[in-house]
C-alpha cells in the first residue's frame, strides 16, 4: 500500500516538475529536513521548505574523502551539496542556524558552503545513516582537502543528526 | 693557531647543531600540545561529555513524562532519546576524542557503564508499553544512575582539558624563556664565528705577505751573494789562467831561448863549412850548396825572432818620446796599411817619456799595424792612442806580468774581425797564427811580446769578436832626464827620398812587403821584382833606375852582381844596394862584395835602410859631380 503511494507521489512529482517548474514538491516520504527563514519556495507549512530522503538524493550527489575528529581512518561520506540545496529553494541570507535531534545548534555562515564544497551527507561509505549512526544527515566539511578547515570552529560546526535549518 | 682554530670551529659547530636541535624539540612541543588542547576543548571532548548529559537529561525527560500520562511524550520520541543516546556509544569512542577518553581510566569506565545501562535497557525500551510502570520506574533508576556517571566524566574532562591547557602555556612560557637565551645564543655563535672567520682569514692573508715578503728578501741576498761568490770564482778563474799563461810563456820563452841559442850555434857551423866547401867544390856541384846556404840565412833570421821572443836579443834602451815615433810611423804604416784604413793618433798632454828600444818599437807598431790590417780586409779605423798610467799594487793584482809603477800606455786599437776568448788565450804563442800557411810567421806577436817584457813593461790584448782588438804595450816611464832623442825623428826627416825610383829586388814575400812599405814611406817610388826574370823585364824597357835594392843570392842562384852585369848601362849609373842574410865575404862567391860599399844586414831596420839609401844617393850624387 506504502509503495504504491510513494509511486504515485514519484509521478506526482515528475509532473509537478515537468508543468510549474518553480513549484516545490511535497515530500511523499517522512520529511527528514526542514528549511525555514529567508526562503523563495516552500512546500509545508509556515513556509518551510520540507525534505524527504528521495528530494535530497534528487540532487547531484558529492562525494568527500575525509578524517574526522570522531570517526576512525578515512571515511567516504556522500550527499547533495549545501550550496545546491539552498539554491533551489532560493535562500538568502548571511547565517545558517543548524539545528539537531539532539538539540544541538549551531550558526553556519552562508560564505562557508559558497567557498567550499560542503555536503549534507546522507550517506556513510555508501550506507544510510540512522539516528545511532549520527543520521540521517550530517554536515560534512572537506577538511582533508582544506587544512584550513582542520579547526575547532568548522570543527563544531559540523553538525551530525540534523533536522532544521533557518536561513537569517 | 691552527688547531685552536678547528677545536673552535668544531665546537660552534656543535653548539650550533645543539640549539637547532632545541629548538625544534620546543616548537614541535608546543605545535603537539596545541593540538592536544584542541582536542580537549569545549566542542570536542568538553563539548561531547557535556553534549552526552544533555542528551541523557533529555531522555529522563520523556520517560518522566511518560511516568506522567503527558500526551506529549511518545514512545516513538522515547526510542529517537535512546538512539540519540546509543550513537554516542560510537562518538565517545572513535576518533580522536575516542582516543582521548580511552586514555582517562575513569572516563573510559564511565564510557563502559553508559554502554552497559544502553545495552541492558535496549529491549525494554524498544518494546515499552506506556502502562508498564514497573518497566518505567526501572528505566528511570537505570538512567538516573548514568547521570552521576557523565558528571564525573565531565568533570574529568574538563581537569584534562585544564591541565593540557596548563601544560600548553607552560610549554610556551619555557619556549619563552629558551627563545630568550637561545636566539641571542645564536647570533652571539654566529658573531664569533663570523669573526674568527675574519681573523683567520685576515692572520691567514698577513702571514702569506708576510712570508712572501721574506722568501722575496732572502731570495735577493741569496742572489746577491750568489752574484757576489760568481763574481769572486770568475775573477780567481781570470787570475789563475793569467797565472797559468803567465807561467806557460815563461816557459816557452825559456824553451825557445835555448833551442835558438844552441840552433844558432849549429847553423854556425853549418854556414862556415859550407861556405868553406863552396870554395872547394867544382863550379857545376855549387848550385846545391846554395840551397844549403840559404836555408842557414832563413833559420839566423828565425832564431833572431825566437830570441827577441825570449827576450834575449840585445836592446839598446833609449828614452824616447812615443808621439814622434809614432806620428814617424804614421806615414810608413799609411802605405802599408792602404786608403781604407783610416790612422788616427790620440795622446794624453804632458806625455812621458819611455824607456825602450825606438827601433823594436817601430818594429812592434809595424807588426801590430800588419796585424790589424789583416783583421781589417775592407779597411777600417786604426787608433793609436798614449797615455800615462800609473799602476798601483792594486792595479795589478790580477795580471801576475805586471808591476806597480808608472808606464806609457800604447794601444792600438783597430775595428777589425775580433779575436774569441780561445785565440786571445794562444796569441803570443810563438808560431800560434790564424792566418793562411805561408802569410804569416806566427812569430810577429811573440816578439812585441818578447820585447815589451825584455824592456820591463807587460802587454794586454782586449779583443770582441765582430768589433776589434785593442792591444796595450805599457812601457816603463823613463827615470833619467830626456835624452836628446831627436836625432832619430831628425835624421829620418833629413833622410827622407825625392821620389827616386828604387828597384826592389827581393824573392822573401814579407821583406819585399816590409822594405816596399819603408820605401814609400821614406818617399821613394818603388819597383817590386821577386825575381830576376822579373827584374830583367823591367830593365830591358827602363831608362834610368836611381837605386837597386836587392838580395844578394836570388832562388834562382844567380847572384846579384853577375845579373846587373847584364844591364851594364842602366845599373851603371844606379845606386847599388846588396840585402844579405850571410856575412859577406864568408864564401868564394861573395867574396868580392866585401869591398861593396853598401850592404844591408837582414834583418835591417828601416832607419838604418834610410841611412843606406841617403848613404848611396850621397854617393851617387858625388860620383855623378866627379864623373859627369
Amino acid at each position: 500500500m506504502g509503495q504504491v503511494v510513494k509511486l504515485a507521489g514519484v509521478i506526482f512529482t515528475l509532473f509537478l516538475a515537468t508543468t510549474v517548474s518553480h513549484a516545490m514538491d511535497k515530500p511523499t516520504g517522512d520529511v527528514i529536513l526542514s528549511v525555514s527563514g529567508n526562503i523563495e519556495l516552500s512546500n509545508g507549512n509556515d513556509g518551510q521548505a520540507q525534505f524527504d530522503s528521495n528530494m535530497l538524493d534528487a540532487f547531484p550527489a558529492h562525494t568527500i574523502n575525509t578524517t574526522t575528529p570522531w570517526t576512525d581512518g578515512e571515511v567516504t561520506f556522500e550527499g547533495p551539496l549545501l550550496r545546491d540545496i539552498m539554491k533551489s529553494i532560493g535562500a538568502t541570507g548571511k547565517t545558517l542556524k543548524a539545528i539537531a535531534h539532539n538539540d544541538y545548534s549551531v550558526n553556519i555562515p552562508v560564505e562557508d558552503y559558497l567557498r567550499y564544497d560542503v555536503i549534507i551527507a546522507t550517506k556513510r561509505d555508501s550506507k544510510e545513516m540512522t539516528l545511532r549512526t549520527k543520521g540521517p544527515l550530517w554536515i560534512i566539511y572537506p577538511w582533508d582537502s582544506h587544512e584550513e578547515l582542520k579547526t575547532e570552529l568548522y570543527h563544531s560546526r559540523s553538525i551530525w543528526q540534523l533536522k532544521a535549518l533557518e536561513i537569517q | 693557531m691552527l688547531k685552536n682554530t678547528k677545536f673552535l670551529y668544531t665546537a660552534f659547530a656543535i653548539a650550533f647543531i645543539v640549539m637547532i636541535a632545541s629548538a625544534y624539540w620546543l616548537i614541535r612541543g608546543v605545535v603537539d600540545e596545541s593540538g592536544k588542547v584542541e582536542t580537549f576543548t569545549r566542542d570536542t571532548v568538553i563539548g561531547v561529555s557535556a553534549q552526552t548529559s544533555q542528551e541523557l537529561y533529555s531522555m529522563l525527560d520523556t520517560l518522566y513524562r511518560i511516568q506522567n500520562n503527558d500526551e506529549s511524550a511518545t514512545i516513538d520520541e522515547l526510542n529517537k532519546r535512546f538512539d540519540i543516546l546509543w550513537s554516542r556509544i560510537e562518538t565517545n569512542s572513535s576518533g580522536q576524542v575516542g582516543d582521548v577518553i580511552n586514555r582517562i581510566p575513569s572516563a573510559n569506565e564511565g564510557m563502559q557503564k553508559f554502554k552497559a545501562v544502553l545495552t541492558r535497557t535496549e529491549n525494554t525500551v524498544v518494546n515499552l508499553n506506556p502502562s508498564d510502570r514497573e518497566a518505567i520506574d526501572q528505566l528511570l533508576a537505570e538512567y538516573r544512575g548514568l547521570l552521576p556517571v557523565l558528571n564525573i566524566m565531565r568533570q574529568t574532562m574538563i581537569y584534562e582539558s585544564s591541565r593540557a591547557s596548563v601544560s600548553f602555556f607552560n610549554r610556551v612560557q619555557q619556549i619563552g624563556i629558551w627563545a630568550k637565551i637561545l636566539l641571542p645564543s645564536m647570533l652571539l655563535s654566529g658573531f664569533i664565528v663570523a669573526i674568527i672567520f675574519y681573523r683567520d682569514r685576515k692572520s691567514l692573508n698577513d702571514l702569506t705577505n708576510s712570508l712572501e715578503l721574506r722568501v722575496e728578501e732572502r731570495t735577493g741576498e741569496l742572489k746577491q751573494s750568489n752574484e757576489a761568490l760568481l763574481d769572486e770564482i770568475r775573477e780567481r778563474k781570470s787570475i789563475e789562467e793569467k797565472l797559468v799563461q803567465a807561467q806557460k810563456m815563461e816557459v816557452v820563452g825559456q824553451l825557445t831561448g835555448g833551442i835558438a841559442h844552441d840552433f844558432n850555434n849549429l847553423l854556425a857551423i853549418i854556414q862556415g863549412n859550407a861556405e868553406l866547401l863552396e870554395a872547394k867544390l867544382p863550379e857545376d856541384s855549387q848550385k846545391f850548396l846554395k840551397p844549403v846556404l840559404r836555408a842557414a840565412d832563413r833559420g839566423s833570421e828565425l832564431t833572431q825572432r825566437l830570441l827577441a821572443f825570449s827576450r834575449q836579443q840585445p836592446l839598446t834602451p833609449a828614452s824616447i818620446d812615443l808621439l814622434a815615433l809614432s806620428n814617424d810611423m804614421t806615414i810608413l804604416l799609411q802605405r802599408a796599411l792602404g786608403a781604407e784604413t783610416e790612422i788616427s793618433i790620440v795622446v794624453e798632454d804632458g806625455l812621458w817619456l819611455a824607456h825602450a828600444d825606438p827601433g823594436q818599437v817601430e818594429n812592434a807598431l809595424l807588426n801590430l799595424a800588419i796585424n790589424a790590417d789583416h783583421a781589417m780586409p775592407r779597411g777600417g779605423r786604426l787608433k793609436i792612442e798614449l797615455r800615462n798610467t800609473q799602476l798601483t799594487p792594486k792595479d795589478v793584482e790580477d795580471n801576475p806580468e805586471a808591476s806597480p809603477g808608472d808606464y806609457v800606455q800604447l794601444s792600438i786599437q783597430d775595428t777589425g774581425v775580433g779575436m774569441n776568448e780561445d785565440t786571445l788565450r794562444h796569441v803570443f804563442e810563438p808560431f800560434f797564427t790564424t792566418k793562411e800557411v805561408g802569410k804569416g810567421s806566427g812569430l810577429g806577436l811573440s816578439m812585441v811580446y818578447g820585447f815589451v817584457r825584455q824592456s820591463g813593461g807587460h802587454i794586454d790584448i782586449e779583443s770582441t769578436v765582430g768589433v776589434g782588438t785593442n792591444v796595450k804595450i805599457f812601457l816603463p816611464r823613463a827615470t833619467g832626464a830626456r835624452q836628446p832623442n831627436d836625432r832619430a825623428k831628425l835624421n829620418l826627416e833629413v833622410l827622407r827620398g825625392d821620389q827616386e825610383l828604387v828597384l826592389l829586388i827581393e824573392d822573401d814575400m814579407d821583406l819585399l812587403t816590409f822594405a816596399t812599405d819603408a820605401l814609400l814611406s821614406l818617399n821613394y817610388r818603388v819597383q817590386q821584382a821577386k825575381t830576376h826574370d822579373e827584374a830583367r823585364k823591367f830593365l830591358s824597357d827602363a831608362d834610368r833606375v836611381d837605386v837597386i835594392l836587392s838580395d844578394v843570392i836570388m832562388t834562382d842562384g844567380m847572384i846579384g852582381p853577375e845579373f846587373f852585369a847584364e844591364f851594364p848601362d842602366i845599373t851603371g849609373q844606379a845606386a847599388i844596394i846588396y840585402m844579405s842574410g850571410l856575412s859577406i865575404g864568408s864564401s868564394k862567391r861573395t867574396r868580392h862584395l866585401a869591398n861593396h860599399p853598401f850592404i844591408l844586414n837582414k834583418p835591417f831596420k828601416r832607419r838604418e835602410m834610410a841611412l843606406m839609401l841617403h848613404r848611396a844617393l850621397d854617393q851617387k850624387s858625388l860620383s855623378a859631380e866627379i864623373n859627369p
